[in-house]
């Protein structure tokens, strides 16, 4: 798990920074995206190895941007973050492919929980 | 019908309030917290270390606040949906449930701790079409009934039973209360027992004193009509 | 197209506009259709009575006269014939017997007591030479010898050959007629035959009329004496007081007063070979009886038919107005059920939008304060001061932020009972975008907003001026795309009137979609929506007394503009 690449995309800066340098403080390497098209050009250009992806965006949405990840790129495990009352977009993204969902405001070890799960069952 | 509309809206906005003022003093308590963290550091380095722990105890309030504040807002999600329809399938014991975790706001004002009773875990879970938004003012009503002749420290009990083929609520007034007689007369000359009274009506149910222990019996037909 | 327009203006005027709030709209109706319905049954029902009564009345008279022509006609035929006869009588006398055995006394006595035997009426008979004088004669009065040369009738049977005499009184003062003839002879001297009948027969022939007690038949002279009794008119050798025209020959009737004041018809039927006519009175009550008693029964129908309609139209348009007036308040208690329900519910929404949007802060709040925890659990010495700084600044942003929400919604829960308030609309633009700009943001959507600046502030209820604009500009941002563009702008349109216009760049309406846009239950939306947003918010505004305009063009976009008086009427409930 150490080192592993993560892509943080929500367009909230302080949220995604802050949970980004508490990731890195874990010893993950976090690199930060704040809109869909800043994300696609960061999996072409630096393939991370797991996607760590809010639904609600201005712009290109999360889901659009889920389903150019498993066209693209099916490898990469992809978790979603949703609002509290959005878990349809949660059940929606399972559909697409994501591998779970997570509702803010999260619990940090659960989400490092979640991704140790992602990567293990990748084969 | 027109009585039954009246109100709605009114009640809305009281428990949209009151969760409101909550999030407000969630929101007060993590600026505080906040502040005072920042007060510490900008002293000196060595007031950091000084006062690790007054900082260690700031951060756990404002995630425990978080937490609070969460939970309010969801609450709040899910009382807001209550009026998506008029008429609407509801669980009654969930309903109860989310009620008295609206209500608490307003018991602790009166210095009254509500409980609800489990529910039965054979029965099958009671469900009701009806109006959502009128349930929760029936209950909040017979809670305000208990509140004017309860005294502080009391304890209010809320439970479903099925009664005879009747969908019941039963709401149990305990702690120091005058005689079930003088009880049952206050209540009843109430303008809140007004209030519920009618709220009862637009449900097609009904609203009795417990004849037995003091408190008050809610009953609602499986189905309104419209 | 003009005959349409007209209708719909009479129709409007006359059935009431059904945006009247009057109380009194139904007694209108009521009424309005009531005289309508009375009118239209009862005119042609009173034309068609007077058409009948008119009708009837002549054919009836009709009925009336015939008869009375006919029977006066036979009766004056009757009457020649009798004369006919009784001078063909003697005719055939003077033609049988010569001069000198008719001048014979014991002859002419023989011949009268034949004819005696065999006519009735014969009074006396007689032979009179060409110079007037009586040769020979039978009969109870002594003519003998008496000379008539001088006399009228004389001079006039010898030039006409026959005679008939009008009535005079003779022998024991009763009434007798004379028949004359003359034959000229063999050497050109003429003889004149004549006799006298006595009335009798013609009472007979009268009787024989079979005429009712109210009833007069009587014959008159050419210069009006009565000839024969009549019941009413006077004596014999009377004046006959009724006049009669003079010159028919064919019998007419007419009708006339009486001297004793009855309405009468009279029959008059002059003769043809003699002075007389044949008089016929019959009272008009007793001629329209019929009449008379078939007018009074149809009074009597008409009266009850008449009242009938108006009982049957009156329980008609009562009960037909009544369920005009429990349907329309059925739809409006169903209306504001649906519009309190939509109201409930878009403030659910509303509420459910803030505890979402609250979500984010708290989100970062959680973030930064479990930075700060990391950050003191990994290292001990507090190198970083600033940054601690920074972290506890970004919690307190954020707390901000949530209050900022919160703030808007305790606000908007405060009021949510009706008041009339003085509005500052600019404001209450605002703080309805307020709760929408999360989703114009996630979308790229500008906002841009032109309020006129000192907009007067207006006097209505908040909450429904609130979700006027709310719909509306939610409906904007559902027909615009992402990336597009809303305007709002808000002006002062006259001394008592403000205007708020929203435009949308969206995909417009077409002019059917444009007919029909606060049609209640309309939606373009396919599973979404009730389509009762626009028709609540047209409701409310027209219960306000103001004005919603909408244009719109497809590909280009749509504007919706709300007129608001600055002194706003109470509307009643929701």
């Amino acid at each position: 798990m150490k080192n592993l690449k993560i892509l943080l995309v929500d367009d909230e800066e302080e949220f995604v920074t802050t949970l980004a340098e508490r990731l890195e403080l874990r010893g993950l390497q976090a690199r930060v995206a704040l809109n869909g098209e800043a994300a696609l050009q960061i999996i072409e250009a630096d393939t991370p190895e797991i996607v760590i992806l809010d639904v609600l965006m201005p712009g290109l949405g999360g889901l659009e941007v889920l389903r150019w990840i498993k066209a693209q790129q099916p490898q990469i495990p992809v978790i979603l973050l949703t609002g509290r009352g959005s878990t349809k977009e949660g059940i929606k993204g399972m559909e697409l492919g994501a591998f779970d969902y997570l509702m803010k405001p999260i619990n940090i070890e659960e989400l490092i929980k979640k991704i140790q799960e992602a990567i293990e069952s990748q084969p | 019908m027109n009585k039954c509309e009246d109100k709605e809206v009114a009640f809305f906005g009281k428990i949209t309030a009151g969760i409101t003022h909550e999030l407000k003093n969630v929101l007060a308590i993590i600026r505080e917290s906040s502040g005072l963290m920042g007060d510490i550091i900008s002293i000196s380095p060595e007031a950091i270390i000084k006062h690790q722990e007054k900082i260690q105890n700031s951060i756990v309030r404002i995630k425990d606040q978080i937490e609070r504040g969460v939970n309010l807002t969801d609450r709040l999600n899910r009382f807001a949906h209550s009026t998506d329809e008029t008429l609407s399938k509801i669980d009654l014991q969930e309903t109860t449930e989310q009620l008295v975790i609206l209500a608490q706001r307003f018991a602790r004002l009166k210095h009254v701790v509500l409980k609800t009773v489990p529910p039965d875990q054979e029965a099958p879970p009671v469900t009701l079409v009806t109006r959502h938004v009128q349930i929760h003012m029936a209950l909040f009503a017979s809670l305000e009934c208990c509140f004017t002749v309860m005294s502080a420290g009391g304890e209010i009990n809320i439970g479903i039973r099925k009664l005879e083929g009747k969908n019941a609520v039963h709401v149990v007034c305990k702690g120091e209360l005058p005689v079930q007689t003088e009880f049952s007369r206050d209540i009843s000359e109430s303008k809140n027992w007004q209030d519920l009274q009618e709220i009862a009506a637009c449900l097609q149910g009904s609203a009795h004193l417990d004849e037995i222990e003091h408190g008050i019996v809610l009953s609602f037909p499986n189905e309104i009509s419209r | 197209m003009n005959f349409k327009n007209l209708w719909t203006l009479l129709s409007k005027g006359f059935l009431g506009h059904s945006d009247d709030d009057n109380a009194d709209r139904y007694r209108i109706l009521r009424r309005n259709i009531f005289i309508l319905m009375i009118l239209i049954t009862i005119i042609p029902l009173i034309i068609m009575a007077v058409i009948y009564q008119h009708e009837y009345h002549s054919s009836i008279k009709k009925e009336i006269v015939i008869p009375l022509q006919t029977l006066t006609h036979k009766t004056k035929h009757t009457f020649e014939l009798f004369f006919e006869e009784r001078l063909s009588v003697i005719r055939f006398i003077a033609t049988s017997y010569s001069f000198k055995e008719l001048s014979d006394q014991k002859t002419m006595n023989r011949i009268f007591n034949v004819l005696m035997d065999e006519y009735c009426c014969l009074v006396d008979l007689g032979l009179i030479n060409n110079k007037g004088i009586q040769l020979s004669y039978a009969g109870p009065y002594d003519f003998l010898g008496k000379d008539y040369s001088e006399q009228k009738w004389f001079q006039e049977v010898v030039v006409k050959g026959t005679y008939i005499s009008n009535v005079f009184m003779g022998y024991r003062k009763f009434p007798h007629v004379a028949v004359a003839v003359m034959k000229r002879t063999e050497d050109g001297s003429a003889l004149i035959l004549r006799a006298t009948i006595d009335t009798s027969k013609f009472d007979d022939i009268i009787a024989s009329m079979g005429l009712n007690p109210e009833s007069d038949a009587f014959l008159i002279n050419r210069n009006g004496i009565i000839q024969t009794s009549s019941r009413f008119y006077g004596e014999i050798l009377d004046h006959c007081p009724l006049s009669f025209p003079r010159g028919n020959y064919e019998p007419i009737v007419t009708e006339a007063t009486d001297p004793r004041g009855r309405e009468i018809l009279i029959a008059f039927a002059p003769f043809s070979s003699s002075d007389y006519a044949l008089v016929l009175v019959k009272p008009k009550s007793d001629v329209l009886h019929t009449w008379h008693t078939l007018r009074t029964r149809m009074f009597f129908i008409f009266i009850s038919s008449v009242a009938l309609i108006i009982l049957v139209v009156f329980k008609l348009t009562d009960t037909l107005v009544t369920r005009v007036k429990d349907a329309d308040e059925k739809r409006e208690l169903t209306f504001r059920e649906l519009q309190h329900t939509h109201k409930l519910s878009s403030i659910g929404r509303l509420a459910a939008g803030v505890a979402h949007e609250i979500n984010n802060p708290m989100a970062i709040i959680n973030e930064k304060a479990g930075l700060m925890k990391d950050l003191v659990a990994y290292d001990d010495n507090f190198q970083n001061k600033e940054k601690f700084l920074g972290l506890t600044d970004s919690i307190l942003k954020s707390v901000e932020r949530c209050r900022a929400i919160t703030h808007r919604l305790l606000g908007f829960a405060r009021r949510m009972e009706i008041q009339l308030v003085e509005l500052d609309l600019n404001e209450l633009i605002q703080e309805t975008l307020g709760f929408l700009e999360k989703e114009a943001l996630y979308r790229n959507i500008e906002l841009v907003l032109k309020l006129a600046d000192n907009l007067p502030r207006i006097c209505s209820d908040r909450g429904q001026v609130q979700q006027v604009f709310l719909n509306i500009i939610n409906n904007a941002l559902a027909a615009v795309e992402d990336e597009g563009e809303i305007v709002i702008t808000s002006w002062e349109e006259d001394a008592d009137t403000v205007g708020v216009s929203i435009q949308d760049n969206g995909s417009g309406m077409s002019e059917a979609t444009l007919k029909s846009i606060f049609d209640p239950f309309f939606s373009t939306k396919q599973e979404k929506g009730t389509g009762l947003g626009l028709a609540i918010t047209y409701g409310i505004v027209k219960k306000m007394d103001g004005e919603i305009k909408v244009e719109s063009k497809q590909g280009e976009g749509s504007i919706f503009t709300v007129y608001l008086p600055k002194k706003a009427k109470i509307g009643s409930g929701e």
